[in-house]
């Protein structure tokens, strides 16, 4: 039932951008594109391009694909192959894939580490570009907490040093001293509230970008307790006895099934499971805020200048930002190895495509307008600056593809 | 008089060899068979080879520590697997545990209790629970024995033990009681279809034999008609184990993932073929070599319950 909205909600919007791609030239005197992406539909021949990795880039790309194939009509946009962050950077490194797509940018030691692929290279060799920004939810499901008539008015308030010991198992009860002093609404009369029962923690069974932003989040605030360096490795370990749910969709199933759990998940999926319920995190400026794209915008905004090797946005500074945001990316490689000129521009302008908004009342719909409507966050205005300007360094025999 | 050579056979040769006479006409669809029997056991041998080649730098990297090793970690280079394993005996023998009683005694119900009118419907039914894909199962089993778990059952078996062993621990649905659950409903099919065939297959006068010389009907049935047909029904238990060994979405969906050593029957487990379809995706060149691995130990496993059950049946045909 949700593909068939889906899909017919992708129709809809294909049917909008024809329609608007029709009246380009009637409407370019009220809207000025500026000259790249006035151009972004423009090919020299038909070309194919072929894209694959993380599963988080999948409901965006699915959606986005088909309005920019219906626009260009050079193009065929194969579909995403979504085999997860690895497989991407493989498909990369291997020349398989025009671009990859990987939630945590690629090093110079996974690279190393791919020693059977021979068409490797070094961390140069690529440009990534930042191309979605989401957030991860501290989802909940406790009926005693949120059938109480102290929920409604005070939410469910978690800090970075809570969930740090959580999930290294030296808090065990919703009950805790912690978790009472950081929710004071909740002490009555000097009683807290809070059920006395055990927390079952819920991570992910797969390894994860997801964990990798949550991980990233609790060492960056939290490094005494946390000391592990983040990473996309996964909490669940033989000892301790969390439940593991493979997939965002895995967890959020999980915490919906067992009562007096918690986990964390990306921001769509407490969107789309209305029985969850998200808790408010402290952030950096000490204040509670709730998930939502204006806070992830908040904190993407503290960081302008986002790159691959500086790109974690974790407890942000600002009162409003949501704490625990992070940008997925695409990777290309710097010196296009398209079989064509018109496969390197299509590489080079779906990826430029995909990282903008159109700008207001153009009535064109852009990447990340897709992206907005599938519940991530539109990329800010630097970041959508900074792939545009590294993917113009990209090259095809030695000449510019991004003009 | 008759000629020797019409005492031989056709062509002169010997049927009692067991060898087939080569007849000219006869030769290209001798061909195509010994072709496939030799591919089918090339696409075998070629098979276990590239697993076990895939899996070898996790082999070279732990040894056997894999099979003795407790602690699965796979992104700190941790491979032990022996949580997994036993996850996967555990489930699939408790599964058995209830599956094969009233498996047998389905399929006996099937053939001499019940008339064929009533027979045959419930048969219908019976093949039909065989033809639910695995992840059905596994989707009722996360939506609706889940929360029933939790609520009803569990707290009532942790009653029997007052919360000991082997139902002591954390009661919340997920875990390798529900996962053995929803396996021994999973190979019931498979047991009652192979055991009902084998049980009609009984001659009737050992039946009848037995029932003139004044045997009740619980006696035929557990002293004549299971005995005779016990090569038979071993055969649709190794089938049934093999199921259960080696099911994967839906015991992924219900067993929780956690790869911990299992403590009591609450406990959340990780099965191996579960380990490997919720973690390949996204695996470093290096954790794809350890789920390699475990894909070796559990046609090990798959292999030996075979061998068992065959050792057993060639017991049986000289007893």
């Amino acid at each position: 039932m949700k593909i068939n909205i889906r899909g017919s909600f992708a129709v809809v919007v294909t049917t909008a951008g024809l329609f608007a791609s029709l009246s380009i030239p009637a409407g370019a005197a009220t809207v000025k594109l500026d000259p790249i992406l006035a151009s972004d539909t423009q090919l020299s021949t038909t070309a194919t391009v072929t894209s694959a990795g993380s599963t988080f880039d999948t409901p965006l790309f699915s959606a986005a694909y088909p309005i920019y194939s219906s626009r260009t009509h050079n193009a065929t946009v194969g579909a995403y192959g979504a085999g997860g962050s690895g497989a991407g950077q493989t498909a990369i490194m291997s020349n398989t894939a025009d671009f990859a797509a990987s939630d945590v940018p690629l090093t110079q030691a996974n690279i190393d580490a791919a020693t059977t692929i021979s068409s490797r290279g070094t961390l140069a060799d690529y440009v990534q570009v930042p191309v979605a920004l989401g957030g991860v939810a501290i989802a909940f499901h406790n009926t005693a907490i949120t059938t109480n008539k102290l929920y409604k008015a005070n939410g469910f308030i978690v800090t970075s040093a809570i969930l740090a010991k959580i999930y290294t198992g030296a808090i065990t009860k919703w009950n805790d001293s912690a978790i009472c002093a950081a929710n004071v609404k909740w002490v009555v009369k000097k009683a807290c509230a809070l059920p006395n029962a055990n927390i079952t923690v819920v991570g992910r069974s797969d390894s994860s970008g997801t964990t990798y932003i949550f991980r990233d989040y609790l060492h960056t605030a939290q490094p005494s307790i946390l000391t592990a360096a983040p990473s996309k490795s996964t909490f669940v370990t033989s000892t301790n006895g969390f439940v593991g749910g493979s997939g965002n969709q895995g967890v959020a199933t999980d915490l919906e099934n067992t009562n007096n759990s918690l986990g964390y998940v990306e921001y769509s999926y407490v969107l789309l499971n209305k029985s969850l319920d998200a808790a408010l995190v402290v952030n950096a400026a000490n204040k509670a805020v709730a998930i939502s794209q204006a806070g992830i915008a908040a904190a993407a905004a503290t960081k302008p200048s986002v790159d691959s090797t500086n790109f974690s946005i974790v407890n942000a500074s600002g009162a409003t930002s949501y704490p625990i945001s992070g940008y997925s990316w695409v990777m290309l490689r710097k010196a296009s190895a398209a079989s064509s000129l018109a496969q390197a521009q299509l590489t080079v302008k779906l990826v430029d495509w995909l990282a903008h908004s159109a700008p207001a009342k153009s009535g064109l719909t852009f990447g990340q307008d897709v992206a907005a409507q599938q519940g991530y966050v539109a990329l800010p205005t630097a970041a959508q600056n900074v792939t545009r300007n590294a993917l113009k360094t990209i090259t095809y025999n030695g000449a510019q593809v991004l003009k | 008089m008759i000629s020797s050579k019409s005492v031989s056979g056709l062509n002169g040769h010997d049927f009692t060899r067991g060898v087939m006479p080569r007849v000219k006409s006869g030769r290209f669809y001798s061909y195509v068979l010994r072709g496939s029997a030799v591919l089918f056991s090339a696409v075998l041998v070629l098979f276990v080879w590239s697993i076990i080649r895939q899996s070898w730098p996790a082999w070279s990297h732990s040894g056997l520590s894999i099979i003795t090793g407790t602690n699965w970690a796979p992104a700190d280079s941790q491979f032990g697997a022996l949580p997994l394993i036993l996850a996967t005996l555990i489930t699939a023998g408790v599964a058995l545990l209830f599956a094969v009683p009233i498996g047998i005694g389905t399929a006996l119900t099937l053939n001499y209790i019940v008339p064929p009118r009533i027979a045959s419907p419930l048969t219908v039914l019976v093949e039909l629970l065989a033809a639910v894909p695995s992840v059905v199962y596994g989707l009722w089993g996360l939506n609706v024995l889940v929360p029933w778990m939790s609520t009803t059952i569990q707290p009532w078996l942790a009653g029997l033990t007052s919360g000991g062993w082997p139902f002591s621990g954390n009661a919340i649905g997920l875990g390798l009681v529900l996962a053995s659950t929803v396996l021994s409903i999973m190979v019931l099919p498979t047991i009652v279809a192979i055991s009902r065939d084998v049980i009609a297959a009984v001659p009737r006068d050992l039946i009848e034999g037995a029932l003139s010389l004044g045997a009740t009907r619980s006696q035929v049935l557990l002293k004549v008609v299971v005995p005779s047909a016990k090569i038979g029904l071993l055969g649709a238990v190794s089938l049934g184990a093999g199921r259960a060994l080696g099911e994967t979405v839906a015991v992924a969906m219900v067993i929780g993932s956690s790869p911990s050593m299992p403590h009591s029957l609450f406990s959340l487990g990780s099965t191996l073929a579960s380990t490997i379809a919720t973690q390949f995706i996204d695996s470093s060149p290096q954790q794809l070599a350890a789920l390699g691995a475990l894909a070796m130990i559990l046609m090990f496993l798959t292999a030996s319950v075979n061998a068992i059950a065959r050792a057993l049946v060639q017991r049986g045909v000289k007893g």
